[in-house]
């Protein structure tokens, strides 16, 4: 069954299509990588999808049944943590994940087991009492997500969740939210930082213009691009005519050289770095440095999406 | 009732504010109604008394009966007979009128004046501590006219004749009493000035605490937090809306007793009806600055806003309510203005009830029904105010609304 399922939603401004038949379909105990540039309509996806905005047609379902703004009994089932840190500063670390978590569970003694879990999970055991002006970066990123995690949700959105902290938090956060989907947690998680998504989504979406361009594994979405392999050699003095005869090997979409690093991009290949070798040799071109790496998500997304500067 | 612990949560983190406002400024208001008091004064008439000094360096009657003069107005200070001592003694304010009587004066006094010329001058100082030297000047003045008038009358009388008539001429006083008109304010009227002045202390200390609290439970993400929740937004709205109210109902009865116990004989003086439409007025005024506090929390107002709106405001409302100076002394284009404001309607209010009978006719409770129903009104007019911008706010770009996806296509 598909926790999450979008159906040619379309969403209007005017003259201008926000969401353009949108399709997506989420199933239990994934980790979703949902990506895109500013503006392509991820954020309008996911309002949509918590019912904070209107829609001019398709349909969207939670846990098979479909989604209202008063489906209170889906909305329990689902957690957000969202991009900006929404606690209350006037309350302590445990006042916080008690309150929001209360918006969820009405019974104090399973809600005191939630929060303790919570404080547990994201290790806050020795700020409880502390005022969120008083935690760090880091320490502030997993409050906001113990406050949206505490009541145990079966789905949660993470909307960047590792903006602006320093890498031990980073790990931290994602080694968590790999630890949630574990015990069973479906995972919506979308970021501008292509190597977490690489690393803790299962199935990625990369959508831009309301419309979806491409979904898949990781490994589903590198076959897609058509790029098999970077290569990077360190050579003195290339001349032109190699550069050319490198450029015109079957294997190579593109080489470009700096004065002292030779770049290519290559298509799948089972010899790539030993043809360019070859064609060196002949001008007796012996390169120091040699470099070789398949594509990273990152050259997915800039290769679907472009490279055109956004808002 | 989570989003109501919270909101009692957030207004004790913000417990200065309540502290200052309403607390602080509810004494304010007691101290100030209770300077009234001490302005008022009952029983016999007490003239003013200061002390003088007379260097006398002619030792003649007529100098004596200057000091005799003087002696039932002010106590005798002596003083030593030099520039130095004359300039310690009134730049410290030992006396309050320092008069120098010249040798011969008595003489050349009444050879003057039955000659017809202007009788010689002395010398004099004032303290400027007070206004008592001139008080001591003019019975100076009055002592010697007397003396001259009855020099001229009598052209054979000598100099201590003159000056025993002239001592039993100003001897003569008007006698003076303190009356109790209608303008003294009774306790019950000082009770009214407390609860005029509360204007302030109300609508500074409500503006300000509620829209600190709706300010910040209602920050964007926040606000979102709850509206994705599966607690309905109506019974959010509600429960914060509870909190807001019980804290205007605290600010309301922490006034109003403070008033009570400030001013126990107001009670005496009251009539229980009147102490109740007292209360039942500065109730309705205090759902103003609920309304004000409310609509400033949907406007997004920081706290410094809050507290700006709430003084400002505050300072218009009871000035142009008669907390500062009496109504009846404004101009007709001011009440006229005053009019277009709550305050003056909750000073009518207030003023009608502290003057109610035990048994009020029911002209006089519709009269100051009225008050409150226009007090409501401006109440009703304003939260109308505030939900309007509540809900433009909810579709607005930081809150993810449609209005927001609209201008920027956001994400």
């Amino acid at each position: 069954m598909d926790v999450v399922s979008v159906k040619n939603l379309v969403k209007r401004y005017g003259n201008t299509i926000a969401l353009d038949h949108f399709n997506m379909s989420i199933a239990q105990g994934e980790v979703f990588g949902l990506l895109g540039p500013n503006g392509s309509g991820k954020t309008t996806a996911i309002n949509c999808i918590f019912q904070l905005l209107t829609y001019d047609k398709g349909e969207i379902e939670l846990f098979g049944q479909p989604m209202s703004p008063t489906r209170y009994d889906l909305k329990r089932r689902i957690g957000i943590v969202p991009q900006n840190v929404a606690v209350f500063e006037e309350l302590t670390v445990r006042e916080n994940i008690d309150y929001f978590c209360g918006l969820y569970i009405e019974d104090a003694k399973q809600r005191r087991t939630c929060v303790e879990d919570a404080i547990g999970f994201v290790g806050l055991e020795d700020y409880v009492k502390h005022r969120p002006r008083k935690l760090s970066g880091g320490l502030l990123r997993r409050l906001n997500i113990a406050c949206g995690i505490a009541h145990k949700p079966e789905l949660a959105f993470f909307d960047e969740p590792t903006v602006a902290v320093d890498p031990q938090s980073r790990a931290s956060i994602l080694e968590g939210i790999q630890r949630m989907n574990a015990e069973g947690m479906t995972v919506v998680y979308t970021s501008h930082y292509m190597e977490e998504v690489e690393d803790i989504c299962s199935r990625i979406m990369i959508m831009d213009k309301g419309r979806t361009l491409a979904i898949g594994t990781n490994a589903q979405l590198k076959v897609m691009t058509g790029i098999g392999e970077r290569i990077e050699m360190d050579v003195l003095s290339l001349p032109e005519a190699a550069r050319a005869k490198v450029q015109g090997l079957e294997c190579v979409q593109s080489a470009e050289y700096d004065g002292r690093v030779l770049r290519i991009v290559c298509s799948s290949g089972q010899h790539n770095v030993a043809d360019v070798l070859g064609v060196l040799r002949t001008f007796d071109m012996q390169p120091g440095r040699i470099w070789a790496e398949p594509p990273t998500l990152n050259d997915v997304f800039l290769e679907i999406t472009g490279r055109d500067l956004r808002d | 009732m989570q989003a109501f612990k919270c909101a009692l949560r957030v207004m004790r983190a913000h417990i200065v504010f309540p502290l200052v406002y309403i607390v602080g400024l509810s004494f304010m208001g007691v101290f100030m109604a209770m300077s009234l008091v001490a302005g008022q004064q009952s029983g016999e008439f007490e003239p003013a008394h200061g002390e003088f000094a007379i260097v006398d360096r002619d030792d003649s009657a007529l100098s004596g009966g200057i000091a005799d003069a003087l002696g039932e107005q002010g106590d005798a200070v002596d003083i030593a007979d030099s520039r130095e001592a004359f300039q310690d003694a009134v730049a410290k304010g030992t006396v309050d009128y320092l008069l120098v009587v010249p040798e011969g004066y008595g003489e050349a006094f009444m050879d003057a004046v039955r000659a017809g010329e202007e009788p010689p001058t002395m010398d004099t100082m004032f303290s400027y501590y007070s206004m008592a030297g001139a008080y001591f000047d003019e019975a100076v003045s009055s002592y010697l006219s007397a003396a001259r008038s009855l020099a001229l009358a009598q052209p054979d009388a000598g100099q201590d004749a003159v000056v025993a008539e002239a001592l039993d001429a100003v001897g003569h006083r008007a006698q003076a009493s303190i009356l109790q008109t209608e303008t003294n304010a009774s306790e019950a009227d000082r009770f009214a000035f407390y609860l005029t002045w509360s204007t302030y202390t109300l609508f500074a200390g409500v503006t300000v605490c509620i829209g600190v609290l709706t300010a910040t439970l209602g920050r964007t993400e926040l606000r979102r937090r709850a509206l994705i929740s599966p607690m309905p937004f109506l019974s959010y709205n509600l429960q914060v809306g509870l909190a807001c109210l019980i804290v205007t109902l605290t600010a309301w009865a922490w006034s109003f007793a403070i008033g009570l116990v400030a001013f126990p004989t107001a009670i005496a003086e009251m009539t229980l009806p009147g102490i109740v439409w007292c209360a039942l007025s500065v109730l309705a005024f205090c759902m103003i600055p609920l309304g004000i506090g409310f609509l400033l929390g949907q406007c997004g107002a920081s706290i410094a806003v809050s507290n700006a709106v709430g003084n400002i405001c505050g300072m218009v409302v009871s000035f142009l309510g008669g907390a500062w100076v009496p109504l009846s002394i404004m101009s007709p284009e001011i009440i006229s203005v005053a009019q277009c404001l709550p305050g003056y309607w909750y000073n009518e209010a207030v003023q009608l009830s502290v003057r109610l009978g035990s048994a009020p006719s029911s002209e006089a409770v519709m009269l100051i029904a009225q008050q409150l129903g226009v007090l409501l009104l401006f109440a009703a007019a304003i939260f109308a105010a505030g939900l309007v911008v509540s809900r433009l706010r909810t579709q607005t770009a930081e809150a993810g609304g449609n209005a927001a996806a609209e201008a920027a296509l956001t994400v």
